[in-house]
C-alpha cells in the first residue's frame, strides 16, 4: 500500500502552485491583469494599418511596388487597389486566429470569474464588469461592421463541448446590434461618468464613451447596409431564417438620433465640445486669424486627450506613422527608407470646400474648369501657401481644412515645432523635382503622389535635416470626438425627419471652427443648387460629404461609405498624383494615374476563410464570395 | 522556481478578545515590498510560482531497477521467467523559460516475462509492461501492454527428420507474435492534464493614463487542460518463416502489421469558439503493414570456385485510417484519411502560361501578398475543383512520401583460386523527391541566409540546367525546366506553392563497393617469410542508376531555415582504393 502511494507520487512532478487560470482570479491584483488582458485587442487597434476601415477609405495610397525592395509591407493599403481580398486567406480577419472572438472569449471568462477575488470591492467590481461588458460589446460590434451577421457569443462553450455545438450559426445582423446595445445599456450605469485619476487610468472606458458608442451601432442598424439591404435580401442561414431585414424601417433613425442626442447630452454636461487651439506658452500672441483656424482644426486629433474637450475616445496606444506621412521640410535632409511614403490620392482632396464652404464643382465664384492653371502665392494666402511661389488655382480660395488636411507642392507647413505669424520663418512645401527642399529622391522614401497626410502629422513633430534629430511628438488617434458625433445626430435627424434648425445646427457648429458660414447661408449665397440644404436628399449629400472633410483620414470613411452604400462609387475612383520628378509647373501638374481600383460589389463584406466554412458546416459564405 | 511574498502588518489589534486583522502592504503594483527579481514585470506578490528565466545548464540520470528472476531446466522442458521494476528520472533544463523545462522527465516500470521452452523445438514467450509516465493524468497514467510469441522449429520433430524431406528442407521454422505497444512521446508538449497559463505575458496587457504610465502584463492560455489525453497504442503481429534448401540457400519471410489508435490530434473546432491554443486528444488511427525478405546463397564449385549472393528487401508503408479533419464535402481528394502518413499535398502542375494575357484567361491563381495575379512562364495548376479559382481545395496528394517505402540490396562475392570479386549494390524505390522551390530559385533576395535581421549569405546562385533551360520571354518553353525567373519571393510566389512541377522520382540504384582482390601465391610468400599478403583494387560509390540528374538525390533538400541548402552540400565521395595486405 505504502509503496503504491510512493509509486503514485513519483510521477507527479508537477508541484502545486504552477500558474493556473485558477490564479488569475485569486486577488484583486491578479484579476486586474485579467481586466487588462480583456482591453489588450482594443488597444492593439492602436496599429492603424491593421484597422479594415483605416485601410481601405480609399484615403493613403502606400506604393508597395517600390517598397519591396526594403521589405516594408502593409497588406491593408493595399486594400483599396480591389482584388487583394480573398476567401483562401483574407486580410485584416479578425474572425480567426487570434482575433476578436478570442477576444469575446476572456471577457466572458472574465465575467464568469470576476467574484472570486476576495479582495475587490463591491464599488470597483461593478466598474470592471461594466468595462468588460462594453468591450464584449465592442469586440462584437467591430465584428458585424466586418463581416454582417456573425455567431453571438453571449456564453464561453466549455472545452469539453462536442465539436458539433461549436458549430455556431450566423445571427442575424439585428440581433447582434440588439445584443451590442444590450451590453451598453447594462454597462452604462456603472461606469464612472469620467475619469477621475487621469494619471493612472485615462484610457480607461466611461459612461460617454458607452453612449457614444450605442449610438453608433444604432446608427449602423438604421443605415442603408443593414437596413433593409436589397443586395442581401438572399443571405440566409442554411436553415432559411434571413440575415438582414427585408424591408426597410425608417423609423430606426429616429432611434439612433436619441442616442446620439443622450451622448451629446451627457458629453456636454462634463464639459466636452469643439475644441478650439489651445496656444502654447512658446508662441507669440497674438496669433493670426488663419493660423488660428488652422490649427483649431489640426489640434483637433494631435491635441494631447487630457487636454482635449473634443476627444470623446481616442485609441490607446500612439499613432506610430508619423515619419511616413511627414515632408521633407528643410533642405537637404535625407528621409531613412520607407519614411515619407504614405501619400493621400489626389481624389481626396477634391472633397474640400472653397472658402464659401461650398463643393468647389458648385461653388459660382469658383474657377473650376481653371483650377489648373498655374499661378503664384499672394498676400490673401500668405499663411497657407508660399508668396511668390509657383503652384495651381486649385489650391486658391479653398477652405481652412484644406490647407490643414494636406500638404502639397506651394502649400505652407505649420510643422517641426514652428508656429509664428513670421511668414518667411514657417516653413513649407516644395516638391518640384528630385532637388527641391520636399522632392523625392528615392522611391523607397518618397512621397511620390507629391500630396501629404498633414492633419496626421502633429506641428510639433520635428523632422531635422538628420535622421538622428527626428523627434515624433505622439498623440492618439480620435476614435470619437464631438464634431463626429454632431454630424452623426445633424445625419439622424435629417433622415429620420428631413432638413430642420436642429440639423443645421448640429452641423454648422462643425463648420464654424474653421470660419465657414453656415449651410443654408453658403449654399444660398454661392452655390449653383441654392435650395440643396433645404430638402432631405439635398441635405443627406452636404452632411455625407461634411463628414468626409471633417473626419478625413481618421478610419471613418471605410465604414461611413459602406453604411451608405456609397463605397463602390467613391472607392473606383482613380488614384492619381502629381508628375514629382518634373522641376516645372507645367509639366509637374499633370496628373499620373497609378492605376483605376477594381471595386465591387463583394466588397461591402469580408468573406469569412475558406479554413473557417470547412471548420463550421453551419456556416453560410458572405454573398458574392 | 520562485515565489513572490505577500507582506502584512498588523492592522487593527482587539485586546479584549485577542484578536487581530492584517493589512496587506503589498497588494498594488509599485508599492514598497514590491516582488522580487524573479516577478518580471509583476512588481507584486503572486500566490503561484513564477519562474525566472536563464540558463541553468546541468543534467543528472538517476535509475533504480529491480530484478528477480527465475531459469530451471527440467529434463526436456525449460522454465524461465523475471520480473523488473524500473524507475528512472533524467533531468536536463538547459535554457528554461517556463516551469515544465525544469521539471525531471520520470518514467516507471513494471515488466515481466515468462518462457517455457521444449527440446529447443517449441518456444512460448508471454511479456508485459506496466507502464506509468508523467505526462498524463493519475487516472490515465498508466498503460498495460501484453504480447504474446510462439516458435515451432519443424525441422527438429520426428517425423521430418524421417521423412526424405528433411534432405532438400534442411531447415524450417515459423514463429509469431502479437501484442499490444505503447507510447507516450506522443507531442512536444510536455503536459496535457493541467493548464499552462503564462500569467505575466507583457505582449498581452495594457496600459492607461496620461502618458499610458500605469501597465500591467496580461494573461494568456498556452493550453487548455485535458485530463482525458494518454498513451498512443499500437497492436502489432509479426509473422515469419525462416527455411535452408539444401543447406546452401537462406530464406526468411516476415510480414508485420501495426495498428496504431488513439494518435493525439487536433480537434477540428471553428474559431468563432475563441480559443487561444488548440485542443487535442486521442483521435487518428492509422495502420501500417511491411515485409522482409533475406535470401542467401552460397556453393562451393570444386576447391577453386566459389559463389555466395545475399539479397534483402523491405517494404513498409503507413496509412491513415482515421485522421481528425473537417467534412470536405464532395471534395474528396483533400482527406488525410486513407493517405500515406507523410503524403504530400499539392497543385496539379500543367504547364507554363504562355502569356500574361493566357494566366489572364485562366482560372485565378493569386499567391503571394501583392495581390497580382499569374504572368506568363509561371506554372498553370490545375482547378480540380473546377471553380475557376486556384486555392487549398484544389490540392491533391502528390507523390509519395519522401522516405522510400521500399529499400533493397544485393550483392555477390566470387572467389577463383586467387582472385577474389565483391561487389555490393543497394537502392530504393517508391520514393518521391521534391525540390524545395525556395530553396533552388536563383537570385531571390528574400531567400538569402539571414541571421536575425541581418543577411549574412548570398542569395542562391543559379544551376547551369536553370540558366540552360528557363522560360523567357526568348525562349517561350512551356516544359522549361525553371519557370520564370524572379528576384523577390513575391514576384515568383505562384511558382513557390507546393505541386507536382517539383517532383522528382527518388528510385535509385547505387554500386555502393566493388573489389577485386588477388592473393599471392604461398610460394612466393615463403622467400620473404610473410604468412599472407593480398592485392586489391576497391571503389565506393562508383555508379549510379536514377532519372535524377540534378544533383546527388540521396542529399535530402530541406527548406529548414537553418541549413537551407543542404543539397548542395559536399557530395557523395566516390574513391578508390589500391592497397596490399600483408600479414607477417
Amino acid at each position: 500500500m505504502f509503496w503504491c502511494c510512493r509509486v503514485q507520487k513519483y510521477l507527479d512532478v508537477v508541484p502545486p502552485n504552477v500558474g493556473t487560470l485558477d490564479y488569475a482570479f485569486r486577488n484583486r491584483n491578479e484579476a486586474e491583469k485579467y481586466l487588462f488582458t480583456c482591453y489588450n485587442t482594443l488597444q492593439r487597434r492602436s496599429d492603424v494599418f491593421s484597422d479594415p476601415w483605416f485601410c481601405s477609405g480609399g484615403e493613403f495610397v502606400l506604393p508597395q511596388e517600390y517598397l519591396g525592395a526594403i521589405g516594408y509591407s502593409v497588406p491593408g493599403l493595399q486594400l483599396i487597389k480591389g482584388n487583394v481580398l480573398n476567401k483562401d486567406n483574407p486580410i485584416l480577419n479578425y474572425w480567426d486566429g487570434a482575433g476578436y472572438y478570442d477576444a469575446i472569449r476572456r471577457c466572458n471568462t472574465f465575467l464568469e470569474n470576476v467574484d472570486q477575488p476576495v479582495d475587490l470591492t463591491p464599488a470597483e467590481k461593478e466598474r470592471w464588469i461594466a468595462e468588460v461588458k462594453f468591450l464584449k460589446a465592442y469586440y462584437h460590434f467591430f465584428l458585424v461592421k466586418q463581416y454582417g451577421p456573425i455567431p453571438i457569443v453571449r456564453n464561453n462553450l466549455p472545452i469539453t463541448a462536442p465539436t458539433e455545438a461549436t458549430r455556431q450559426k450566423r445571427d442575424p445582423v439585428d440581433s447582434v446590434l440588439n445584443y451590442v446595445v444590450q451590453l451598453l445599456d447594462e454597462a452604462a450605469p456603472n461606469l464612472p461618468v469620467q475619469i477621475g485619476n487621469m494619471e493612472q487610468e485615462l484610457g480607461r472606458m466611461t459612461q460617454v464613451i458607452a453612449k457614444s458608442l450605442k449610438a453608433e451601432a444604432l446608427v449602423a442598424k438604421a443605415s442603408p447596409l443593414f437596413n433593409g439591404n436589397p443586395d442581401y435580401a438572399d443571405f440566409k442561414n442554411k436553415d432559411g431564417s434571413l440575415l438582414f431585414s427585408a424591408t426597410v424601417n425608417n423609423n430606426l433613425w429616429a432611434d439612433a438620433a436619441q442616442a446620439c442626442k443622450e451622448a451629446i447630452d451627457l458629453a456636454e454636461s462634463i464639459g466636452l465640445g469643439i475644441y478650439t487651439f489651445i496656444i502654447p506658452p512658446s508662441v507669440p500672441l497674438p496669433l493670426t486669424d488663419s493660423l488660428k483656424r488652422e490649427m483649431n482644426f489640426r489640434g483637433a486629433i494631435t491635441e494631447e486627450w487630457d487636454k482635449n474637450k473634443e476627444l470623446v475616445w481616442a485609441l490607446n496606444g500612439s499613432f506610430g506613422y508619423q515619419q511616413q506621412m511627414h515632408p521633407k521640410v528643410v533642405a537637404s535632409s535625407q528621409n531613412p527608407r520607407g519614411m515619407n511614403t504614405i501619400a493621400n490620392p489626389f481624389a481626396i482632396t477634391d472633397l474640400f470646400y472653397t472658402n464659401n464652404g461650398v463643393p468647389i464643382t458648385e461653388d459660382r465664384t469658383w474657377d473650376y474648369s481653371g483650377r489648373f492653371d498655374l499661378q503664384n502665392g499672394n498676400a490673401a494666402h500668405q499663411y497657407y501657401l508660399q508668396p511668390n511661389y509657383q503652384t495651381i488655382k486649385n489650391n486658391f480660395n479653398r477652405e481652412v481644412r484644406y490647407y490643414a488636411s494636406f500638404g502639397f507642392d506651394g502649400s505652407k507647413w505649420v510643422g517641426n515645432n514652428i508656429l509664428t505669424n513670421n511668414i518667411s520663418t514657417l516653413l513649407s512645401v516644395q516638391g518640384k523635382g528630385s532637388l527641391s527642399i520636399s522632392g523625392v529622391a528615392s522611391r523607397e522614401s518618397g512621397n511620390i503622389f507629391g500630396i501629404w497626410p498633414k492633419k496626421l502629422c502633429n506641428w510639433r513633430t520635428v523632422v531635422p535635416n538628420t535622421n538622428s534629430g527626428i523627434s515624433i511628438v505622439s498623440y492618439r488617434m480620435p476614435l470619437m470626438r464631438m464634431a463626429d458625433l454632431y454630424l452623426l445626430y445633424a445625419e439622424c435627424l435629417n433622415e429620420a425627419s428631413g432638413p430642420s434648425e436642429d440639423v443645421f445646427r448640429y452641423i454648422d457648429v462643425v463648420r464654424a471652427r474653421t470660419g465657414l458660414k453656415g449651410v443654408v447661408e453658403s449654399w444660398g449665397n454661392y452655390s449653383n443648387n441654392p435650395a440643396k440644404p433645404l430638402n432631405k436628399a439635398g441635405l443627406r449629400q452636404i452632411i455625407h460629404q461634411e463628414r468626409r472633410i471633417e473626419l478625413c483620414m481618421e478610419g471613418k470613411a471605410g465604414w461611413d461609405l459602406r453604411r451608405w452604400k456609397e463605397f463602390i462609387e467613391a472607392a473606383s475612383a482613380p488614384v492619381q498624383g502629381w508628375s514629382i520628378d518634373q522641376t516645372t509647373g507645367n509639366l509637374y501638374y499633370q496628373l499620373i494615374t497609378y492605376y483605376v481600383p477594381s471595386i465591387s460589389i463583394k466588397d461591402y463584406l469580408w468573406p469569412v476563410s475558406l479554413s473557417e466554412m470547412l471548420l463550421n458546416s453551419n456556416l453560410v459564405q458572405t454573398p458574392y464570395w | 522556481m520562485t515565489y513572490n511574498p505577500f507582506y502584512y502588518t498588523v492592522n487593527t489589534y482587539d485586546r479584549a478578545t485577542n484578536e487581530y486583522t492584517l493589512f496587506w502592504l503589498n497588494n498594488r503594483a509599485g508599492l514598497p515590498f514590491g516582488g522580487g527579481a524573479a516577478s518580471g514585470s509583476n512588481t507584486v506578490p503572486t500566490e503561484y510560482l513564477a519562474i525566472s528565466a536563464g540558463d541553468r545548464a546541468s543534467s543528472s540520470f538517476i535509475q533504480m531497477q529491480g530484478i528477480v528472476s527465475y531459469d530451471r531446466i527440467f529434463g526436456d522442458h525449460n522454465v524461465n521467467g523475471s520480473l523488473v521494476v524500473n524507475r528512472q528520472q533524467n533531468l536536463n533544463p538547459g535554457t528554461v523559460n517556463n516551469f515544465a523545462q525544469i521539471l525531471p522527465n520520470r518514467n516507471l516500470t513494471y515488466a515481466g516475462s515468462a518462457r517455457y521452452g521444449f527440446r529447443n523445438k517449441y518456444n512460448l514467450q508471454f511479456d508485459f509492461g506496466y507502464n506509468g509516465s508523467e505526462r498524463f493524468d493519475p487516472s490515465h497514467r498508466f498503460g498495460f501492454f501484453p504480447s504474446i510469441s510462439a516458435g515451432w522449429v519443424i525441422n527438429k520433430e520426428q517425423f521430418w527428420e524421417n521423412s526424405s524431406i528433411s534432405s532438400i528442407i534442411t531447415m524450417l521454422k515459423l514463429r509469431g507474435s502479437y501484442g499490444l505497444a505503447g507510447n507516450d512521446d506522443i507531442s512536444s508538449q510536455r503536459f496535457f492534464y493541467i493548464s499552462n497559463v503564462n500569467l505575466e505575458n507583457t505582449g498581452a496587457g495594457a496600459s492607461f493614463g496620461t502618458n499610458n504610465a500605469y501597465g500591467r502584463p496580461g494573461v494568456t492560455i498556452n493550453n487548455y487542460p485535458n485530463p482525458e489525453i494518454s498513451w498512443e497504442i499500437s497492436k502489432i503481429s509479426n509473422y515469419a518463416i525462416e527455411f535452408t534448401l539444401f543447406n546452401s540457400l537462406d530464406f526468411i519471410g516476415e510480414y508485420w502489421t501495426r495498428k496504431t489508435r488513439d494518435i493525439l490530434q487536433g480537434r477540428q473546432i471553428p474559431n468563432s469558439m475563441g480559443l487561444e491554443a488548440g485542443l487535442s486528444s486521442n483521435l487518428g488511427d492509422a495502420t501500417s503493414r511491411g515485409m522482409d525478405l533475406t535470401l542467401n546463397y552460397r556453393k562451393l564449385f570444386g576447391k577453386d570456385l566459389s559463389i555466395s549472393l545475399m539479397s534483402n528487401g523491405t517494404y513498409a508503408a503507413g496509412k491513415y485510417d482515421y485522421f481528425e479533419e473537417p467534412d470536405y464535402g464532395n471534395e474528396y481528394w483533400r482527406r488525410r484519411t486513407g493517405q500515406y502518413i507523410g503524403q504530400r499535398w499539392g497543385y496539379i502542375a500543367e504547364r507554363l502560361f504562355v502569356d500574361d494575357k493566357e494566366a489572364a484567361a485562366s482560372p485565378t491563381q493569386i499567391f503571394g501578398t501583392s495581390g497580382l495575379g499569374a504572368r506568363g512562364g509561371d506554372i498553370k495548376y490545375r482547378d480540380v475543383n473546377s471553380d475557376g479559382i486556384i486555392n487549398s481545395a484544389d490540392q491533391v496528394p502528390i507523390g509519395l512520401p519522401s522516405s522510400p517505402q521500399v529499400t533493397y540490396g544485393f550483392g555477390v562475392t566470387i572467389n577463383y583460386k586467387n582472385i577474389d570479386l565483391g561487389l555490393r549494390f543497394t537502392g530504393q524505390a517508391r520514393a518521391t523527391l521534391y525540390m524545395y522551390p525556395e530553396v533552388i530559385s536563383p537570385f531571390v533576395r528574400d531567400f538569402a541566409v539571414q541571421d536575425g535581421s541581418n543577411i549574412v549569405g548570398a542569395p542562391t546562385q543559379i544551376l547551369s540546367q536553370f540558366a540552360d533551360d528557363h522560360w523567357s520571354e526568348n525562349n517561350q518553353n512551356l516544359y522549361a525546366l525553371y519557370p520564370r525567373l524572379g528576384t523577390a519571393r513575391n514576384e515568383i510566389a505562384n511558382n513557390l506553392e507546393s505541386s507536382t512541377w517539383w517532383l522528382r522520382s527518388g528510385n535509385l540504384l547505387r554500386l555502393k563497393f566493388a573489389e577485386l582482390g588477388y592473393t599471392l601465391p604461398e610460394r612466393w610468400l615463403k622467400k620473404v617469410s610473410f604468412r599472407n599478403a593480398r592485392i586489391y583494387f576497391s571503389g565506393t560509390n562508383l555508379l549510379r542508376f536514377s532519372s535524377f540528374k540534378l544533383w546527388e538525390p540521396e542529399l535530402s533538400l530541406s527548406n529548414s531555415s537553418s541549413r537551407p541548402f543542404s543539397a548542395f552540400n559536399y557530395p557523395l565521395l566516390r574513391s578508390f582504393n589500391l592497397g596490399i595486405n600483408i600479414q607477417l
